[in-house]
């Protein structure tokens, strides 16, 4: 008698509506599986107790397995996933987050991927493969480490191209760029310090934006310096190092007269540029940049600057 | 009827069903600012419904089923979704962030979109909203719109799949694509993140069919034109409490490009980032006053319960000082008897003490003053983070509080060197303080800090700054014997000196707990627990875990790894006050 009379507010002056409606919302399905998943990744975390690097690995293959059985059965595109992300990007496991975050643009069918939330996620376009481009927009801790595939960023971060293999183009801010890497990286932005520390011989790196106190401690003689910044000063290992004390630019940087060249960095600055608040642009540039790439092969091949391929 | 007849009586039934919302009652306009439509207006809480509309829907849908889906709808946006100003701010300024120039478009038909799906859901609307959407289909197909039409289809379309009792509706080839990505989009949302990923979800499937230029007919809706300035500033107290600096940031950056006219009223009088204090112009010490607004504006949300005990306080009092000659209506009880010639109460004769405010110590239960350290090393956050510097959060709701009480406020930002401001009433001063920043790393000058305490005056507000050569400087003038005792850190500070000050002050440390000299710093904390109370607020969960393990004397550590954190907290023995209380006057229970 109790309930029904406080159910039904009578005499309240308020007709309180009918039973609600049953409904489906397969969403709420999905949010179910997700935080299973979330679940699952936890316990798989604390069964290895991660404290070797083998742990970690067999860890993670097993993490990996358990997201791609979610993204196949549910059908989780880019647009799912990022949703997901919006969803739970308060979550406190973040580190769990990010990593669904990372395999999602791994495993996801795009071969170019725009990433623009603008979330607190601390790592972005880990271990992607080659074939694919990130377009990140949204800043981050880390962005494009030890990616195989190419990576476009326009944001602010701490690390960019950390051991990549790709091609790496920086528009946003960086305070370290493409430390360690082995592959292509083109400053159009801000970058602090430029290829710090070991970079692969193999990197091939061009300046054409600002580095302030730019510090090069490389492995590499491919760089070319195209804005010829006066104040950075330009190591290079292994060797003796050798600075111009009155430009403070290293004897052995690169200098490429060429106006194809030039043109060739005017014409991908703008490219680069467009993309910024245009996402179809950054598309259109990330589907092309393996063959803009081949472009100044060329060209530096017709300018007979072999060192560019050693 | 007349048509203002019909929607009365029909307010008067559909009111009492939304228990009575508060909004006025819908009236008829000849014109929606140009457009014939209806809509609920936040800046009035009024829904106006244009004549025009209502005759142009009538051809397709008879009147009483379409003033009830129109009034439904409308008082759906006020109950049930966006329901807050601050809701619908954040998801209009994400939304124009992530689909640019369709942005609004998108916003305003996800917003019918969750708003009908909670109406049907609570059995306040039924197949009449189907029935307006199937109008809306058939009005843009005949103005040759037919990305409106789809749209509108498709959102009949969810609700059926959702509400099996509703009709099924048919779909066309393309319309069907377009449906298997939006069936799996949850759309009667609670939180503001899911609301936020599905707006996204919705917004990705449906952005082709959306023209850059047009508006969909709905140029008006979601406009934040004519809401008062008051309320979009206390919407954005809501998305800072509910989303934290970014969301804030964000939403803040769309207000100001919708209406220039908003200005922050935390804006005014603080000074650029990046700032030296005066006459330390090679500290590394910088000041960040710009982000004071901000910092204020996010601590106007916290309150803190500050437990008063018992401290020495100067009161005020009366003292004589002085005579003068009586005059009539000076009190008797002021005579100097002796100085009157026994004569009393006779001008020009009888003579009367003077007396002047001056004040006396005295003991009392009152909310002592603050002595707030704050770490500003690399390890802390800077107060320009995107996420927000918990440390410099946690500080101005200590300090507003504290100052709100009527005590002093002071403290010192650390990191190997101190920067001191005496506890004074300059709010603003204290504030400024806590929003500077070091750098480097964290070595805790204990020494130093005693001498700050010890030399300053309180109630001055300057900030006194220390340097790295202050240790080399205590170093050199001691013996060999007592410079070992410092380098081992066994010697005991000497809180004599100091202990009268720091009586009346409440110490308090924010810091993520990775200092480099901790041993000394927990010795100091001891010292400083026989005297008076200390509070360490760390921003860091593990160290939490850590500290909470010490069992300092007279410290309470308290965890500040969240605004939320902030909130109710009390600072002092509130629960061992009760316990006491107990046992004093009513025995053991």
């Amino acid at each position: 008698m109790k309930s029904e009379m406080s159910y039904k507010f009578k005499g309240s002056g308020f007709d309180a509506p009918e039973e609600k409606k049953k409904y489906e919302q397969p969403d709420l399905k999905l949010s179910t599986k997700f935080e299973k998943l979330l679940e699952n990744m936890i316990e798989i975390e604390k069964k290895h107790r991660m404290d070797s690097d083998e742990k970690k690995a067999e860890a993670h293959i097993e993490t990996d397995r358990l997201i791609q059985r979610f993204i196949k059965e549910n059908k989780i595109g880019l647009p799912e996933g990022h949703g997901i992300i919006l969803k739970y990007q308060d979550n406190k496991r973040q580190d769990c987050i990010t990593y669904f975050l990372s395999r999602l643009h791994n495993q996801c069918d795009d071969k170019a991927i725009i990433y623009d939330l603008d979330t607190d996620i601390e790592l972005v376009g880990a271990d992607l493969p080659a074939g694919k481009c990130l377009v990140n927009k949204s800043n981050a801790q880390y962005i494009g480490e030890a990616s195989k595939g190419n990576i476009i960023n326009y944001a602010e971060a701490e690390d960019v191209g950390n051991y990549s293999s790709g091609i790496v183009i920086n528009a946003g801010k960086a305070r370290f760029f493409g430390s360690g890497s082995k592959g292509l990286l083109i400053n159009f932005g801000d970058a602090e310090m430029f290829a710090v520390t070991d970079s692969d011989s193999s990197c091939k790196m061009i300046n054409a934006g600002t580095t302030s106190d730019s510090i090069y401690l490389v492995k590499t003689e491919k760089i070319i310096d195209y804005t010829r910044l006066s104040n950075a000063v330009i190591m290079q290992l292994p060797g003796p190092v050798v600075v111009d004390k009155k430009t403070k630019l290293c004897i052995k940087t690169q200098i490429v007269t060429n106006p194809e060249f030039n043109k060739f960095i005017e014409d991908l600055r703008q490219k680069v540029e467009a993309g910024r608040n245009d996402n179809k642009e950054a598309v259109k540039l990330a589907n092309s940049l393996d063959q803009e790439i081949k472009d100044l092969d060329q060209i530096m091949k017709e300018a007979g600057h072999e060192w560019w391929f050693k | 009827m007349s048509l203002e007849k019909q929607l009365n009586s029909l307010w008067a039934v559909e009111k009492k069903r939304f228990n009575h919302p508060a909004v006025l009652d819908p009236r008829l306009v000849d014109s929606l600012d140009g457009q014939d439509s209806a809509a609920l207006d936040f800046s009035d809480r009024s829904i106006k419904i244009s004549r025009g509309f209502v005759k142009e829907l009538s051809k397709y849908l008879q009147m009483d089923d379409l003033l009830k889906a129109v009034v439904r709808h409308e008082v759906g946006h006020w109950t049930y979704f966006p329901r807050e100003l601050s809701d619908a701010l954040y998801l209009q300024a994400y939304a124009q962030k992530h689909f640019k120039g369709k942005g609004p478009v998108i916003y305003m038909f996800y917003s019918d979109l969750s708003n009908e799906g909670h109406l049907l859901h609570n059995n306040l609307a039924g197949n009449e909203i189907l029935k307006m959407r199937e109008t809306f289909a058939q009005m843009a197909l005949q103005k040759k719109e037919k990305p409106s039409a789809m749209l509108n289809n498709l959102l009949r379309a969810m609700y059926s799949n959702t509400f099996k009792d509703l009709p099924k509706i048919k779909l066309d080839a393309a319309e069907e694509k377009i449906f298997e990505k939006l069936k799996t989009i949850a759309y009667i949302n609670i939180s503001l993140d899911e609301h936020h990923a599905s707006l996204y979800r919705f917004g990705k499937a449906i952005e082709h069919l959306i023209p850059e230029t047009s508006c969909m007919g709905h140029c008006r809706h979601g406009s934040i034109d004519g809401i008062p300035i008051r309320e979009l500033d206390q919407a954005l107290d809501g998305v800072l409490q509910k989303k934290g600096l970014r969301g804030f940031k964000v939403v803040k950056a769309f207000i100001r490009e919708k209406r220039p006219d908003f200005k922050d009223p935390y804006d005014s009088g603080h000074g650029a980032s990046g700032g030296a204090v005066i006459g330390a112009g090679k500290t590394e010490f910088k000041l960040n006053d710009d982000q004071i607004p901000l910092y204020k504006r996010w601590a106007a949300g916290n309150g803190v319960y500050i437990v008063k005990r018992p401290i020495e306080k100067d009161d005020t009092a009366l003292f004589r000082s002085g005579k003068k000659e009586f005059e009539v209506g000076d009190s008797v009880s002021k005579t100097d008897v002796f100085g009157s010639r026994g004569l009393i109460g006779i001008p020009g004769v009888s003579k009367v003490h003077l007396e002047e405010e001056g004040t006396i110590p005295s003991i009392a239960w009152s909310v002592p003053h603050l002595n707030l350290g704050i770490d500003s090393s690399g390890s802390m956050a800077h107060p320009s983070n995107d996420h927000g510097a918990m440390q410099v959060l946690a500080s101005f709701v200590l300090g507003k509080n504290y100052h709100a009480n009527g005590s002093h406020v002071g403290g010192w930002n650390f990191s190997e060197d101190i920067a001191f401001l005496p506890p004074s009433r300059d709010l603003d001063a204290f504030y400024s303080l806590m929003c500077g920043y070091w750098g480097g790393g964290t070595v805790l000058n204990v020494e130093k800090l005693k001498k700050f305490v010890e030399t300053s005056r309180f109630g001055d507000s300057k900030i006194l700054l220390s340097d790295e050569k202050d240790y080399q400087r205590l170093l050199d003038r001691m013996s060999e014997e007592e410079k070992k005792k410092v380098m081992d850190k066994s010697l005991h500070l000497d809180m004599n000196k100091v202990r009268a000050k720091y009586e009346k002050l409440d110490n308090i440390l924010i810091t993520d707990g990775c200092i480099g000299n901790i041993a000394e710093v927990l010795r100091h904390l001891q010292d400083l627990g026989k005297i008076t109370r200390n509070f360490v607020f760390l921003t860091d969960a593990s160290q939490y875990k850590e500290w909470s393990k010490l069992k300092l004397p007279n410290t309470t550590v308290y965890k500040a790894t969240t605004p939320e954190e902030l909130r109710n907290v009390t600072l002092g023995r509130a629960r061992a006050l009760v316990t006491e209380s107990k046992y004093n006057y009513r025995g053991e229970e």
